[in-house]
């Protein structure tokens, strides 16, 4: 068997110094990208100002928030005493192709605003009721290529609610879970931010019936 | 053991291993990808007994049968009203168990661009535990865009959370576009509770 | 290669299957009713079942049971008292008499009774609407008299239970279903299997 000659890191650059020089840039090429974050974008682009009634992808969804309003009825709901609804107008539609639940549409919206949540413990980042316009029932979760009429309320006190609005899209990232494995939506990114005029609450507020 | 430093080895042999090394991990991260995961469990995959409307498909532990499919865009069920912007599809079927008491609790429909929708938000399953040899006819209504309809099919199993080593009936619901026509001009649908034992017979 | 080393694979096999075995001790069969008590209908029966109690220990009780008989059933206690069972087409139901003999203090719900027919069928009373009927969930106690709850406290209103006392389990069967012997339990693996000797 012919001896080898073993590989001498001196003698190969000397002799291609381009070729060795190449691999060096190449290399350091690489581990700077590494270093800072791979080739994927470093940030975000973050959440653009739109108008009320633009369409906004936020995966899983496609949606439209209209506009906003102050109530003291939801639905045949009555707000309790010293509490009241806003309620928020606009339209979704499921954009990816499996059924999600009703926490991962609710988990898609901020609104800027200190309310109750469902509990009934006040809560600087309620969670929104969603509900189907023409026949009032809870959505509680939706499947593909369905576009709902939804109105989303929030459970506030009477006294502070807003003249506007400030609403967040939040879009999410399918892929399995850390814990257990299994799909789901996680890592909520901001797209979208709007602002909505909050029709302010009836003067009265509907006399309790009396039973 | 530094020799002379005699010429280092040929760039043709330097440029072939570079070759080399990288088919070898082109390889490798090919079969990365082709070969199953950890996540992966070929063997648990449901069993699945295709069929269609009208047809009883053994699931083991119960036979399924498609009894009707009907579509409106309104369902009354517990006395609400709920309006679809799609369509509603209601599919009617009877479960016999065959050894042991069961039911169907697992329902999805799914459609040729393989999107599914499945028991959540608004779509229902209303089914009973029955004992072997008791049909119990159930029913479950699902909302979908009326694009859907023509490729629609419905898989019924045991239990919701768990289809794994088990029998998955799969239904062809054989609607077409015109189906959707009609659906979406139909009345409301009330949606009936489970009942065990047989059908009425039908009027002669 | 030395094709000796085949004669490893099916020692290997054999260690796989071992191995992987535990799962049936850790995953099935502790779910499964196979500490089966026999007796038949008309003698008292004498149980002990193992059960485990909120903080994971394993608790026992004995009692005595008697199957006094299996018969179709012809009413439900209904809203205001009971009222007759309608037959439904290709169900049958039927009233499990069963006695017990326990002491007051013992913990006695949810229990589980169940019809194994001729076939080897085997029929679970359940609560669940029947034509215009609702059957009740099975019960081993008697009616606003239930013994203590798991936890040891005791159910609001009720009176004590009495040492001896009948229960009747409906449960509904296919309508040509033959019974063979009543099965009664709480928690696996402990089961009673009592046998008709009326048929």
């Amino acid at each position: 068997m012919p001896t080898r000659i073993p590989l001498a890191p001196g003698a190969l650059v000397r002799t291609h110094p381009w070729l060795s020089l190449g691999a060096l840039a190449l290399v350091v090429a690489l581990a700077v990208v590494t270093l800072t974050g791979g080739w994927s974008r470093s940030a975000p682009e973050g959440a653009v100002q739109v108008a009320p009634g633009t369409e906004v992808d936020a995966a899983p969804f496609s949606l439209r928030l209209d506009e906003a309003s102050a109530r003291f009825v939801r639905g045949d709901e009555d707000a309790e005493p010293g509490q009241a609804f806003v309620v928020v107008e606009g339209q979704v539609e499921l954009t990816s192709s499996t059924s999600v639940t009703a926490t991962t549409l609710t988990d898609a919206f901020r609104a800027d605003l200190s309310g109750y949540d469902l509990g009934g413990s006040a809560t600087q980042d309620p969670a929104p009721v969603v509900s189907v316009v023409p026949d009032g029932s809870t959505l509680l979760g939706l499947g593909p290529g369905l576009r709902y009429d939804v109105q989303l309320s929030y459970v506030v006190d009477e006294g502070s609610v807003p003249d506007r609005l400030d609403v967040t899209v939040l879009e999410h990232t399918r892929r399995p879970s850390a814990l257990d494995g299994e799909l789901r939506w996680f890592d909520a990114t901001p797209v979208a931010r709007l602002t909505l005029d909050v029709a302010p609450l009836p003067a009265i507020r509907p006399a309790e019936e009396d039973l | 053991m530094t020799g002379p430093a005699r010429s280092g080895p040929a760039l043709g042999h330097v440029l072939g291993t570079a070759v080399v090394c990288l088919a070898l991990l082109a390889a490798g991260s090919w079969l990365q990808g082709w070969l199953p995961d950890d996540d992966a469990d070929p063997a648990a995959e449901p069993h699945v007994r295709a069929g269609g409307v009208g047809d009883a498909l053994d699931l083991r532990t119960a036979t399924v049968t498609v009894d009707e499919v009907r579509g409106t865009r309104r369902v009354e069920q517990y006395g609400t009203e709920l309006v679809s912007p799609g369509l509603w599809v209601v599919v009617g079927y009877t479960v016999v168990p065959t050894e042991e008491n069961a039911t169907v609790t697992f329902a999805e429909l799914e459609d040729g661009r393989g999107r599914t929708w499945g028991l959540v938000g608004r779509n229902a399953n209303s089914c009973a535990e029955s004992p072997p040899g008791v049909p119990v006819r159930c029913t479950v209504l699902m909302e979908v865009p009326a694009d859907a309809l023509p490729t629609l099919r419905l898989r019924l199993a045991r239990l919701s959370r768990e289809t794994r080593f088990d029998a998955v009936a799969e239904v062809d619901l054989g609607l077409t576009r015109d189906d959707a026509e009609g659906f979406a001009t139909a009345p409301t649908y009330s949606v009936p509770a489970p009942e065990l034992g047989d059908p009425p017979e039908e009027d002669s | 290669m030395s094709r000796r080393w085949l004669l490893v694979l099916p020692v290997a096999l054999v260690l796989v299957v071992l191995a992987t075995a535990s799962r049936l001790q850790v995953f099935w069969w502790p779910e499964q009713l196979h500490d089966v008590t026999t007796g038949r209908q008309g003698e008292a029966l004498e149980l002990s079942d193992r059960w485990e109690d909120a903080d994971g220990d394993e608790r026992r009780r004995d009692l005595t049971v008697t199957l006094l008989d299996v018969v179709p059933a012809t009413q439900v206690e209904g809203f205001s008292g009971p009222e007759p069972l309608e037959p439904v087409a290709g169900t049958a139901v039927w009233e499990v008499r069963l006695r017990f003999e326990v002491d007051p203090d013992v913990p006695l719900s949810g229990c589980l009774v169940s019809i194994v027919d001729t076939d080897e069928r085997e029929a679970t009373a359940v609560s669940t609407r029947l034509g215009e009927a609702s059957l009740p969930q099975p019960a081993c106690e008697p009616a606003g008299r239930a013994g203590p709850r798991y936890d040891g406290s005791a159910v609001e209103g009720d009176l004590p239970r009495p040492p001896t006392y009948d229960v009747a389990v409906l449960v509904v069967t296919d309508e040509d279903a033959v019974p063979d012997r009543v099965r009664l339990w709480w928690e696996a693996p402990d089961v009673a299997e009592l046998s008709l000797t009326s048929r």
